[in-house]
């Protein structure tokens, strides 16, 4: 039995992950221009019966890696760290003495803007200070941590425990995420669906995706308001502290709007490309590529990860705040 | 008939009938008749204690239930069943197979079925009915529809003990409701709660998304077992076809979930069979069985219906309890972001 995050143990949804990182000093992923190489195109993906490239399968999540470039002076990563370690939760309990790991790198997820940073409009700035500095407060802390849906590209970013289960039928391809048992349809068939009324809303937002060659293009619109688009990315070993909450604080709008391709580099891994447009918040649309899914070891499968039913004393403790008091109508005919 | 009384009948049943039948049989065979028939029954049919065909269990798992017990089942001491005779007699009963699709003969289902031969249930799904207040029969009250009820055959036979704590459980429903307090409602309730859930079936698997609180299951229907006990708000399910009907067998609860908004309630012994049989393209005929020997004297079983939703365009949109909590929580600025 893994120790994932299952019922009680899915106590600080991200803090946790964030602080595993830390520890391990988690690090790094393959260059952007590895990565180019091995791509583009080369690989030719398996099919499914009808037709379409076959992704269907369990993945982890990719390798720890800055959000953002980190502040200050650049920074370099310290001599002999240049060993990764996975990101999976499970490979933290039993890790693999033989791996070597990726290259080292520091580079940030973000490849557009070519600064690295969140290009955010001053005032969002200014809030994003705000918000960091009030994370003891209920009302502005981290979505995650309180269990409310992870949002794109957040969904897929290096955590512990976004492990993921692809599933495809003509028509649609279904993303299920182990963290908070959130899930995705993905409709490939637009002319059958009629756009969302632009007042409904979803944690997940609405995708609507396309094949583009042997690429899966999914846009999506229709977000909530309350979550976060991005959120940390474990920083390398030795990296700046602050670098632990790169992507943290980072809100959007009800017109964020996210595009993101996902290509089968090899048998085993899956690039994920995503732009972030929200004109209210940000000045110019923005870009991260990473690895975001790499497939699991035969055997793997999704445990169910029951987050607000433990998650109580976790928000207690952050900001004082007893939800364990609090109660909702329940749901009758 | 205590399990142990069981056991020793079952000694001495076997001693009695057991030479001219073992001839030619499963080496597990003589193992499960001995410890395990009287109350499994015979050829793991089922009797006072719940079938093991189709076993949905692996033999590490089998191995745990008899060293440590089950609900009303007790420990068995190597004494009495070696591990091998464990693994032998598990054996056996996967020999067995799935039990004959009983249910294809008298199927009238005639709508779209998937390459596999299966009935295709691929689509949005909901109940209608009042089972989510209250899953015996009741009047209404306000804001609460009236209902005849989904138990099969009365009400629910729970002991002693447990009709007062569910009556407790009535009298503090506004707090003690799990779902109240925004937890997975667990199986079946997810089922009858008054939203719409979302059928993918895949050859291997089904899933089922539900708009609440986006609670997902996802169904093995490739022939696994259950994995090693480990306790989930939803359970772990598992399915397998039997003719038409889509059988789906679900254990290893946390026992902090309640059938309805009305207290009915059990424990972390829940075991639920769940039956899906397509009557028409547009509903299924949905039948529940719940075992659980720490609360009720017997098994019992739901039945209703479920009906496809037909709208144009329809998909799940979302309701996220959570922020409902938190919105609770906090202050009516709430300019969170």
């Amino acid at each position: 039995m893994t120790c994932r995050g299952v019922g009680p143990l899915a106590l600080a949804p991200i803090l946790l992950g964030a602080l595993l990182g830390a520890l391990l000093g988690a690090a790094a992923a393959p260059t952007a221009a590895h990565a180019q190489e091995q791509g583009s195109g080369a690989f030719e993906p398996p099919r499914t019966p009808w037709g379409d490239p076959d992704f269907r399968g369990y993945y982890l999540p990719g390798p720890y890696q800055p959000l953002e470039a980190p502040a200050g002076d650049p920074w370099v990563p310290p001599e002999g760290s240049n060993r990764g370690q996975g990101a999976a939760f499970s490979r933290f309990f039993e890790p693999d003495p033989d791996d070597t790991g990726p290259d080292f790198l520091s580079t940030p997820m973000i490849v557009d803007p070519p600064d690295g940073k969140v290009p955010l409009q001053p005032w969002a700035a200014e809030r994003r200070r705000e918000i960091m500095a009030r994370q003891d407060e209920l009302a502005l802390l981290d979505p995650r941590v309180k269990c409310l849906p992870s949002a794109l590209p957040r969904a897929h970013l290096p955590v512990g425990y976004n492990t993921y289960q692809v599933l495809q039928v003509p028509g649609y391809v279904v993303m299920l995420y182990e963290w908070n048992h959130l899930s995705r349809y993905i409709s490939l068939n637009d002319d059958e669906r009629p756009p969302l009324p632009p007042g409904i809303r979803l944690g997940m937002g609405d995708s609507r995706g396309r094949w583009e060659g042997d690429t899966l293009v999914v846009e999506t619109t229709n977000f909530t308001t309350n979550t976060w688009p991005v959120g940390h990315g474990a920083p390398p070993e030795g990296a700046p502290a602050s670098a632990l909450t790169t992507g943290h604080g980072v809100f959007h709008s009800g017109d964020l709007h996210v595009t993101e391709r996902f290509t089968m580099t090899d048998a085993d891994t899956i690039r994920y490309r995503a732009t972030i447009a929200d004109p209210q918040v940000f000045t110019q649309p923005w870009t991260i590529e990473i690895d975001a899914l790499r497939r699991a070891p035969d055997g793997h499968m999704l445990f169910e990860y029951a987050c607000h039913e433990g998650n109580g004393r976790n928000l207690e403790l952050m900001t004082g705040a007893d939800v364990s008091t609090a109660r909702v109508g329940a749901p009758v005919p | 008939m205590t399990h142990r009384q069981c056991l020793l009948l079952a000694t001495a049943a076997w001693l009695a009938t057991a030479p001219a039948a073992a001839a030619q049989e499963h080496p597990g065979a003589a193992p499960y008749q001995e410890v395990c028939q009287l109350c499994h029954g015979d050829a793991g049919r089922g009797d006072i204690a719940p079938p093991l065909v189709p076993l949905g269990f692996d033999a590490d798992y089998v191995l745990a239930v008899v060293r440590e017990g089950y609900g009303q089942m007790p420990p068995i001491s190597r004494r009495e069943l070696s591990d091998d005779q464990v693994r032998q007699a598990v054996g056996y009963l996967a020999s067995l197979g799935p039990a004959p699709a009983a249910q294809a003969a008298g199927s009238t289902y005639e709508g779209p079925r998937t390459p596999e031969g299966q009935p295709d249930l691929n689509g949005i799904w909901q109940v209608v009915n009042a089972a989510a207040w209250d899953v015996r029969p009741h009047n209404a009250q306000d804001g609460v529809p009236a209902g005849l009820g989904v138990v099969e055959n009365g009400d629910i036979p729970y002991q002693p003990w447990a009709a007062e704590q569910q009556e407790a459980n009535y009298a503090n429903r506004f707090e003690e409701d799990p779902v109240r307090q925004c937890f997975l409602p667990g199986v079946p309730r997810i089922t009858y709660m008054p939203f719409p859930f979302r059928i993918l079936q895949t050859p291997d698997h089904v899933v089922i998304t539900y708009e609440f609180a986006h609670a997902t299951r996802i169904i093995y229907t490739d022939g696994s077992p259950h994995p090693l006990p480990n306790d989930f708000w939803m359970g772990d399910s598992r399915g397998h076809w039997e003719g038409d009907t889509l059988v789906v067998d679900t254990t290893h609860f946390n026992g902090r979930t309640w059938f309805d908004a009305a207290g009915n309630f059990h424990s972390d012994a829940l075991h639920v069979v769940e039956r899906y049989t397509p009557v028409t393209p547009y509903h299924l005929d949905y039948e529940v069985t719940i075992e659980d020997p720490n609360v009720f004297t017997r098994p019992w079983k739901m039945r209703m219906p479920i009906y496809r939703r037909m709208e144009d365009g329809l998909r799940l949109l979302e309701y996220d309890c959570v922020d409902f909590i938190l919105q609770s929580m906090t202050a009516p600025e709430g300019a969170a972001r």
